[in-house]
């Protein structure tokens, strides 16, 4: 899996840094329009999650790299535990420059006189919170997000499983909200008062979990999906 | 002496295509070439081998081990292969493949790629995608030797070279061979190479293996008869061969004919001009003759 995660980053490493320059500017932009530290720094990390996975999947249909690196010491099952966890990778290391990023605008707004600075860029303890909660939010957000489409991927390349992805989500959504009607479930009542008494902490902790646990049940499925794939 | 490939009845089809009933060994110290038109099934076979592809049918065994087995990454740090393009992914440099193979490969010999490298005018720096099809398929090579492979797959891995780049990759592999425990399956259609290096040879033609002989009955033994319509009549009446066996291929100029053993038939028709047959003229008669010269 080592080399499987190698010949990811090794692969990735040019494109990620050019997306992570891109980035910052979207960032500024984004805590500029919508005056909120939050939205600047989950940006960042959802953008370079995505951006990385379907540049990792767009990389292995290009040259025939993919078939290429099965003739490595590489098992197909190491190829998907290692593209699972590069990805994972990326998005922590993404989380932290999106963090370091986010304090470092705050710093440089603090040195500014204050009635020149928005408030979204403002030195504050609402703003110093915001930005680790809005980095790790969005990572595991986008960790659920990559479970989903990560196994399509795996199957058809990045191409084709992208094409299915959006019947999947909405397939996905319809039902459960059909089976919620059905079995007469109102999710807001039968969820609202233990996530209340988890507190935003406890919520979090909890939704990380459940990312987590997906993102691990959907590598197992892509890697018996990707031990059929012809390529 | 120990197969390194050996492949019994192997089938699979697609729509429109069917590979069938192929049968191929590369023995230990053995270099063998895979010849075969475009679509022929070459690559299927190769792909198969090294576990790209699910066979229908047959029995695969790469150093000894079925390719789908899951502990296959052990496997394949015996094997080198360069496929037809060269396929590290444009991002790359020349050192990154290095650096690849450092992680990848137990044996990896990092001074020997860098060796390779330089003999083939290989920058470290240079990104993969500003080589040429030629210096592309030279950094495959290389990366496929620098870690001192029991086995070689190589698919047309010295198309796009130039002839001199050609010999000096041929050299590479005789070099290679030196180590009497190792062995190459090579498919081209520079039949020329095959020549130089092979020294058995296999034909696939529409997913059948058509032929497969020692290089030495080819190019040593085997001949190209060179008939008129009278010659071919004397040699079908003469009971040197049977009329059914006679492969011929007509051109504007007279008729080839395709002899097992030129020097048997040098002593029956001594007037018939004799060729040698090269590997090219051997598949061309082969895929392309007519069974029975005189009908």
């Amino acid at each position: 899996m080592k080399a499987m995660i190698a010949s990811d980053l090794i692969t990735a490493r040019k494109a990620l840094l050019q997306m992570f320059g891109i980035c910052i500017f979207v960032s500024i932009f984004m805590i500029w329009g919508t005056d909120s530290m939050a939205a600047g720094i989950a940006a960042t990390v959802a953008m370079m999650v995505m951006l990385g996975m379907l540049n990792l999947a767009g990389y292995d249909e290009m040259n025939g790299w993919q078939a290429f690196r099965l003739t490595l010491p590489i098992s197909r099952s190491q190829v998907v535990w290692g593209r699972y966890a590069s990805i994972a990778l990326v998005g922590i290391a993404s989380a932290i420059a999106a963090i370091a990023l986010g304090f470092a605008i705050l710093l440089v707004a603090a040195a500014l006189p204050a009635d020149t600075v928005p408030q979204g860029f403002a030195w504050n303890a609402e703003n110093a919170e915001a930005v680790p909660a809005a980095a790790f939010l969005s990572l595991f957000v986008l960790l659920a997000a990559a479970a989903l489409s990560l196994p399509l991927i795996m199957r058809f390349g990045v191409t084709k499983g992208t094409r299915w992805l959006p019947v999947v989500i909405v397939m996905v959504m319809a039902a459960g909200i059909v089976l919620s009607r059905y079995l007469g479930i109102d999710i807001e009542e039968v969820l609202g008062g233990p996530l209340a008494a988890l507190g935003p902490w406890g919520v979090g902790a909890l939704g990380a979990l459940l990312a987590v646990a997906l993102y691990v049940a959907s590598a197992a499925l892509s890697v018996r999906l990707y031990r059929k794939r012809e390529l | 002496m120990e197969d390194l490939v050996q492949i019994e009845g192997l089938a699979k089809r697609y729509d429109g295509f069917a590979l069938q009933d192929i049968a191929l060994t590369v023995p230990a110290g053995t270099v063998v070439g895979l010849i075969g038109s475009n679509g022929a099934g070459k690559t299927t076979t190769l792909k198969i081998l090294l576990g790209m592809l699910e066979p229908d049918g047959g029995t695969v065994r790469l150093l000894g081990r079925d390719p789908l087995s899951r502990d296959i990454d052990a496997l394949k740090q015996q094997v080198g292969v360069v496929l037809d393009t060269c396929s590290f992914p444009v991002t790359m440099t020349v050192g990154d493949a290095g650096a690849l193979g450092r992680v990848a490969y137990d044996r990896w010999d990092q001074r020997r790629f860098a060796d390779l490298c330089a003999a083939f005018g290989l920058e470290q720096r240079k990104d993969t995608k500003a080589l040429s099809r030629g210096m592309g398929m030279k950094l495959s090579l290389a990366f496929a030797l620098a870690h001192h492979p029991q086995l070689l797959v190589l698919d047309e891995a010295t198309a796009g070279l130039d002839p001199l780049a050609r010999d000096e990759v041929l050299d590479l592999l005789r070099q290679y061979m030196e180590d009497g425990g190792r062995g190459i399956l090579i498919s081209t259609h520079i039949t020329s190479d095959l020549e130089k290096i092979a020294d058995e040879v296999a034909c696939i033609d529409d997913g059948r293996l058509v032929f497969d002989l020692p290089k030495d009955a080819i190019c040593d033994t085997a001949g190209v008869a060179r008939c008129r319509t009278a010659d071919l009549q004397a040699i079908a009446t003469s009971g040197f061969m049977a009329p059914e066996d006679m492969l011929t291929l007509a051109h504007p100029y007279g008729t080839d004919l395709l002899v097992p053993d030129r020097f048997a038939f040098a002593r029956a028709f001594p007037a018939i001009a004799l060729d040698r047959a090269s590997i090219e003229d051997y598949m061309a008669l082969m895929l392309k003759g007519r069974k029975g010269g005189l009908r």
